[in-house]
């Protein structure tokens, strides 16, 4: 056989073909069938229990309460599955609120104040990206770096004020709704559908994946991976400070402090939907639901009114017991 | 920290104790002797230190050996790779072992360490049979190894490192507790780089020292530790020729001491200098035991050798293309000297090299993997610029590195994927990738190269190492290189396999592409390559056309020896 000119159309080749198809990545659904499974167990006992958790309602306020973490976590399930990390997140949000607070109360517009946090953000990634690419610094200690830098310049720029930012316009963001659906529903909606086609259908995801899996094979398969690792930052960048928009409107006031801890939350969220904090595996869904399972954890728990602060025991166990079932099905499956 | 308190005496004269002579710490054993048994009339020693009585002591000085090994045999899933070997070792004696690729060098030297128990045979140290079950068996009779990467602990001080794991320690006055005596630990460490004749600052962090240094803590270590046998796999490897005269010197010093020595090393010249017995390993046989002085190169290399046929030709028909790589005066400073050389149309060209010839480091540079300080490669007589294997992609090559689980495949990416990586760029339409047009061209090539998998979607990690050595050739196929660079192309990978890698070498070639094979497997050199350019420290050493190449004369180059 002349093995450098066959076509594919070749009736011979298309026969054995078939033969070793078999079903593509993107539709195994083993990870997650656990997860899901969980999640169920979860609603039921929530509905069992509380007579006020089982409604449309209360369904649509657990997503919005949560589409600021979504958001931000699909940004992360990039930065993990290529194997780094992204603490910075939450004082980026921060400072997206502090932005916009004071860019509004220049009379410069709210909407410059958005675009221009955007922007920050976008910046904020690009350092830490260069950081890890060029510096070669652990991206743990780059993102716990920039973490306090911004968050510092947060409380600079504010003395350390929460200033209230009321704009009919700009609350509809958090407050709005299209045909029904809450506006932040539609907003994380968008992000975790542009994060799924990026990881399934674009070179860009394939590359994350394969930077994750084996940063030098990629390198040697010729990727350029400081490119894409510095693009994946600045997304996640970029991504933290939408949420930090949505987050502002929510709060309706610029805060410094806003989303303090959050960055671990997020995390959790991306873990739990099954992505290795070693890299080079994990889905868009799993974070879904990884988010939707603390949100509606958080939700049941203060419809039970449990106190907060068991609400942190409750959420620490319950990653703890999600990747422990995982893991004990991986060693299973292997 | 309580339980120190409390058992001060345990610690103090445990493990962790300043260096004892070997009397004092078998007085310090406590309870009865462990585990003397007497089997078939030898004595089998399972704890050496403590278990020597002054019988074993008196046959000590009988015995001219430190080491006998007889009868070592070791197979590895059935394949023998180790039959009957003999080696005798004697005080303050180096041999060197030498042997091809694939001999058993390394492996008999992790039997004589503990990291693999051998099926059969015996080893006798000082006279007296002994079990070699965990390296910390060869550590406490005596038997230290030092290798080409050294192991030492970079952010401890010199000090330290030679005294890890034994740290001496005191009690401050008033106190129970014991502490590390660092007087005592610096006392040590400059009796024994004193006893080396080295100037290393005891205090100075190992990871600010050269290899080189490094590797002289070790012995340092070993010294301090009162070895008797000390193992050298390829320690030259990473040094300048300076650092090797040191490091000869240190070795000559320690042979005064009594130390038996077991140097395996590929460069005949070292093992002229230092060697006071040869012995050559072939096909995990014995193939030879030569005394100082009583032997010549050629016979070296004709033991190395044997008598083992180089099995059929498969290289290409006779190339008549053009250059397509022309390579110029490639350097870089310690692992590449200036080397030069041309690759045509359907022609594969092997660099043979042994370990530490820098062939590994010249197949990263053809790519721009790796730094060079200087040199050209043109590709189709057009001088090519590049610094990523991203841009080397760009102008047509492509690199299957050596080693496959970590440098060439993403494991747990499905063979479809793997295949693709390299050609996504080339497989999209309007910046999505086209699914079918990617499946299509990676089973033609599963197709094509006979790659066995149960799917396309199967991970990368569940194939045999045959076939994940064929998906690597899959990924610049499914690209359309002008030129491969393939290194080490069938290391660890079964005969099947082998065989068919070889035959698509050969058909890639013939249909024009140029084919560059780095390899430290004699044979297959010889069997696949039109011409076959010799490395030596990272110096093309001579060139042979496929005719003229023999075993022995390839070897003898490899080996730093003048054509
Ligand atoms: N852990 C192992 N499992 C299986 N085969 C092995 C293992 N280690 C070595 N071998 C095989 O044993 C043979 C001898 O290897 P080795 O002792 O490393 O040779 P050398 O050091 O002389 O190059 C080779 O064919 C090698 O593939
Ligand atoms: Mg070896």
């Amino acid at each position: 056989m002349m093995i450098g000119t066959g076509r594919p159309g070749d009736a011979a080749i298309r026969e054995t073909t078939q033969a070793v198809r078999g079903t593509p990545g993107v539709l195994k659904w083993s990870g997650t069938a656990i997860l899901l499974a969980f999640y169920a167990g979860m609603i039921i006992f929530f509905s069992v229990v509380s007579p006020y958790f089982l409604n449309v309602r209360n369904f649509l306020n657990i997503g919005t309460n949560m589409a600021y973490i979504g958001i931000m976590a699909a940004g992360s399930t990039l930065v993990l599955i290529a194997g780094g990390l992204d603490l910075s997140v939450e004082a980026v949000a921060a400072i997206s609120g502090v932005i916009i607070g004071i860019i509004y109360r220049a009379g410069l517009g709210i909407w410059t104040g958005v675009i221009v946090s955007i922007i920050l953000g976008t910046l904020v990634g690009a350092a830490n990206g260069l950081c890890v690419t060029r510096l070669k610094i652990n991206a743990f200690i780059t993102t716990l770096g920039s973490m306090s830098i911004v968050r510092g310049i947060a409380f600079v720029l504010t003395g350390g004020l929460t200033s209230s930012l009321l704009h009919p316009g700009f609350r509809f963001i958090a407050m709005g709704d299209v045909a029904g659906i809450p506006f932040p529903l539609l907003m994380m909606a968008v992000v975790f559908a542009l994060a799924f086609i990026v990881l399934n259908y674009m070179p860009f995801g394939r590359s994350i994946y394969a930077i994750g899996g084996n940063a030098e094979a990629a390198r040697l398969s010729g990727i350029n991976i400081d490119l894409i690792t510095m693009l994946v930052y600045v997304i996640s960048g970029a991504a933290a400070a939408g949420s930090g928009v949505l987050l502002t409107s929510m709060l309706g006031a610029s805060a410094p402090q806003a989303a303090t801890g959050v960055a671990l939350t997020v995390i959790a969220a991306v873990i739990l939907g099954g992505t290795s904090l070693s890299g080079g595996k994990g889905s868009i869904w799993g974070t879904l639901l990884g988010t939707l399972i603390l949100g509606t954890l958080n939700n049941g728990l203060v419809l039970l009114n449990v106190s907060s602060f068991y609400q942190d025991v409750a959420r620490g166990a319950v990653l703890l017991l999600a990747v422990a079932l995982d893991r004990l099905r991986e060693r299973g499956a292997v | 920290m309580g339980r120190l308190a409390a058992h001060p005496s345990e610690v103090t004269h445990g493990e962790a104790s300043l260096p004892l002579s070997r009397e004092q710490q078998a007085l310090m054993v406590p309870g009865p002797s462990p585990g003397i048994s007497g089997g078939e009339g030898e004595m089998v020693v399972a704890m050496g230190v403590a278990a020597r009585g002054a019988d074993a002591s008196a046959k000590e000085k009988h015995s001219p050996y430190v080491l006998e090994m007889h009868g070592i045999t070791k197979s590895f899933s059935g394949v023998k790779v180790l039959d009957d070997v003999e080696l005798t070792l004697r005080r303050g004696e180096v041999v060197a072992l030498l042997g091809q690729n694939g001999a058993g060098k390394s492996t008999l030297i992790k039997i004589l360490n503990g990291d693999y128990t051998k099926d059969a045979g015996t080893i006798i140290i000082d006279g007296m049979r002994v079990e070699m079950e965990t390296p910390r068996d060869a550590i406490a009779r005596g038997i230290r190894a030092i290798y080409q990467e050294p192991n030492t602990v970079s952010e401890l001080s010199v000090a330290e490192n030679i005294l890890l794991g034994r740290l001496p320690l005191r009690k401050p006055r008033g106190s129970g507790v014991p502490i590390v005596d660092y007087e005592g630990m610096r006392r040590e460490a400059m009796r024994v780089l004193n006893m080396l004749d080295v100037r290393i600052d005891p205090d100075v962090e190992v990871g600010r020292l050269t290899v080189a240094e490094r590797q002289i803590v070790e012995i340092a270590r070993a010294l301090s530790a009162e070895a008797k046998i000390l193992i050298m796999d390829e320690p030259t490897a990473a040094l300048t020729d300076r650092e090797i005269k040191r490091l000869f010197e240190v070795v000559e010093g320690l042979k005064s001491k009594g130390v038996g020595i077991i140097y395996i090393s590929h460069r005949l010249e070292e093992v002229f200098r230092i060697a006071d017995r040869v012995m050559v390993l072939r096909d995990g046989r014995n193939a030879g035991i030569f005394e100082r002085n009583r032997f010549t190169h050629q016979d070296l290399v004709r033991a190395m050798v044997g008598r083992s046929l180089v099995q059929g030709h498969l290289a290409p028909a006779r190339p008549a293309g053009p250059a397509i790589l022309s390579v110029e005066n490639l350097s870089r400073r310690g692992c590449l000297d200036y080397v030069s050389f041309q690759v045509r149309a359907g022609e594969v060209v092997a660099f043979f090299g042994l370990m530490g010839s820098g062939t590994d480091y010249l197949a990263k540079a053809l790519v721009g993997a790796v730094p060079v300080d200087g040199g050209t490669i043109a590709v189709d007589g057009v001088p090519v610029h590049f610094k990523s294997p991203g841009e080397a992609k760009i102008h047509g090559i492509g690199l299957v590195p050596a080693d496959r689980k970590t440098e060439g495949l993403i494991l747990e990416m499905s063979v479809e994927e793997n295949i693709t990586l390299p050609s996504m760029d080339k497989l999209t339409r309007g910046g999505f990738l086209r699914r079918d047009e990617k499946i299509a061209v990676a089973s033609r090539w599963v197709n094509g190269l006979g790659i066995r998998c149960r799917s396309l979607f199967q991970p990368a990690r569940f194939l045999s190492g045959g076939n994940q050595q064929k998906v690597l050739l899959a990924k610049w196929l499914a690209r359309h290189m002008k030129v491969l660079v393939i290194d080490e192309p069938t290391r660890g990978v079964d005969v099947g396999a082998r065989e068919d890698i070889y035959g698509i070498l050969k058909r890639l070639a013939e249909e024009g592409m140029a084919i560059v094979v780095l390899s430290s497997d004699l044979p297959e050199v010889l069997r696949i390559s039109n011409r076959i350019l010799v490395l030596y420290k990272g110096r093309v050493m001579a060139e042979f056309s496929g005719e003229d190449a023999t075993q022995e004369r390839v070897l003898y180059c490899a080996m730093g020896g003048v054509s």
